[in-house]
């Protein structure tokens, strides 16, 4: 059920955001060349992740990046954020489960660069864009909780079932597609939206003493299985050279 | 005017994408995930002939029990059966009780105070499950009892085989949705001998994505 409303909606964004997008390099018309190579730099705050947590009690967040901008062209951008997990509740086996708890928190970093295609008016220092790039992502030491997830013994133990726990970190490591717009709104207050297609490139299963973790949740990827497609709404300020 | 109409239409459309992504995006944090992945490992036991190992046997009456539970397992030709969790002695051992046609017909009773007699002897009826009796003594001293719940059974005696497998366990956390797993890696299987003639490790790895047989036991004068 989840699979085909999440897609459908995702899909619906992609085709959006693609119009918007080939929209504007349709009409964009460069007006002159770069006046300078560093115009200033952007510092952009999410805010839809904070605003979903007030929706959401289990899941927290929040990010911000800078993006330089360099001849209205390219933004190398470098981004950090906490994410927090509860994923506790989202226990389906058949097998019940009495107080059990997996919960993942830790911090993450991107890296990557933004190419604007929408038409660069060089004469201003700020002006909208809209911009495709590539994100690398990582989550190093992350941390998870697992607390009193039933295991079945009950034939060898009469019905007295086994309950496993265990904590420690790991890391998840991603490659993002991204594509956004950006618009001034009052001065060199700016507001933006980002579409993200994700990649996980590994998340370190832990293994010791004969137990095996798989992780459901990194910070910053989101969910290994259905975290594919991801979103900011940010606002920002611009920093003039 | 014009101009005034088509910026008023393009900050309208502007306007419209934002409230859709973040309705969509709201709507898509409100679904939960279900756990897709099956989770039951048991080890799968096959019996064959010994004379022709090609041919899978089907014994007339057999039951399993693993040694220390009082949980009695009804099979034909196979069956799956959980191995135990006991982290400090990774080896489980089962009871294989079977008749076949050469079994001696044997006469039970069951008297008023619902014990069995058999050769003189008194058991206590542990337990009665579908108009069946079962009924396991100390392991030295084993026997299984099949029969309709009346005063007088006629059935054969069965034969009694040991079958211990070692192991190691492994426990893998799944998902947040599926939660834990056990999977297994058999080590070693060993019988005494009655009525197996051997036993063979025919897949060593029990996980969920196997559905082969694990154990294949060879049964004399099948």
């Amino acid at each position: 059920m989840r699979s085909i409303f999440s897609y459908t909606w995702r899909t619906i964004s992609f085709l959006l955001l693609l119009g918007m997008v080939s929209t504007a390099e349709a009409k964009g018309k460069n007006e002159g060349s770069p006046e300078k190579t560093f115009y200033g730099m952007y510092v952009d705050i999410d805010i839809l992740h904070p605003i979903l947590h007030l929706f959401n009690s289990n899941r927290m967040g929040v990010n911000a990046d800078i993006q330089i901008d360099l001849w209205h062209k390219l933004y190398p951008t470098i981004l950090v954020g906490y994410d927090w997990f509860d994923a506790s509740s989202e226990y389906s086996y058949p097998i019940p489960a009495t107080n059990n708890q997996y919960k993942i928190n830790g911090t993450y970093f991107k890296i990557g660069a933004l190419y604007n295609i929408w038409k660069k008016n060089y004469e201003k220092q700020n002006s909208p864009i809209a911009y495709l790039g590539i994100n690398y992502g990582i989550s190093p030491g992350f941390n998870y909780t697992i607390e009193n997830y039933p295991i079945n013994n009950s034939y060898w133990d009469n019905g007295n079932d086994r309950s496993f726990s265990a904590d420690g970190h790991t890391t998840a490591q991603w490659g993002e597609i991204v594509g956004g717009v950006k618009t001034p709104i009052v001065k060199n207050f700016c507001l933006g939206f980002e579409v993200m297609f994700k990649t996980l490139l590994h998340i370190k299963d832990q293994n010791s003493d004969n137990n095996i973790i798989h992780q459901s949740y990194a910070p910053g990827f989101g969910d290994k299985e259905a975290g594919k497609w991801g979103f900011r709404y940010t606002i920002s300020y611009f920093f003039h050279l | 005017m014009n101009r005034l109409s088509g910026n008023t239409k393009k900050n309208r459309i502007y306007r419209m994408t934002f409230a859709i992504l973040f309705m969509c995006f709201l709507f898509q944090n409100c679904v939960n995930d279900h756990c897709n992945e099956p989770l039951y490992t048991p080890i799968n036991i096959a019996f064959y002939s010994e004379t022709d190992t090609a041919k899978q046997a089907i014994p007339i009456g057999l039951t399993f029990q693993g040694v220390g539970t009082d949980s009695i397992i009804n099979a034909s030709g196979q069956f799956a059966v959980n191995l135990s969790l006991d982290a400090l002695n990774d080896e489980c051992l089962y009871a294989v009780a079977l008749t076949h046609a050469e079994s001696p017909l044997e006469l039970f009773v069951l008297n008023s105070e619902n014990k069995l007699i058999a050769n003189g002897k008194e058991y206590p009826v542990k337990r009665i499950l579908n108009n069946v009796i079962y009924e396991f003594g100390d392991f030295e001293d084993q026997l299984t009892f099949v029969g309709n719940v009346d005063s007088i059974y006629v059935f054969r005696k069965p034969t009694f085989d040991t079958l211990k497998i070692s192991y190691e366990r492994a426990l893998e956390f799944v998902s947040a949705e599926c939660g834990c797993m056990n999977t297994y890696t058999i080590k070693q299987a060993r019988f005494i001998h009655n009525k197996i003639a051997n036993v063979m490790i025919h897949t060593q790895q029990i996980n969920n994505q196997s559905y082969e047989k694990h154990i294949q036991l060879y049964l004399e004068n099948y």
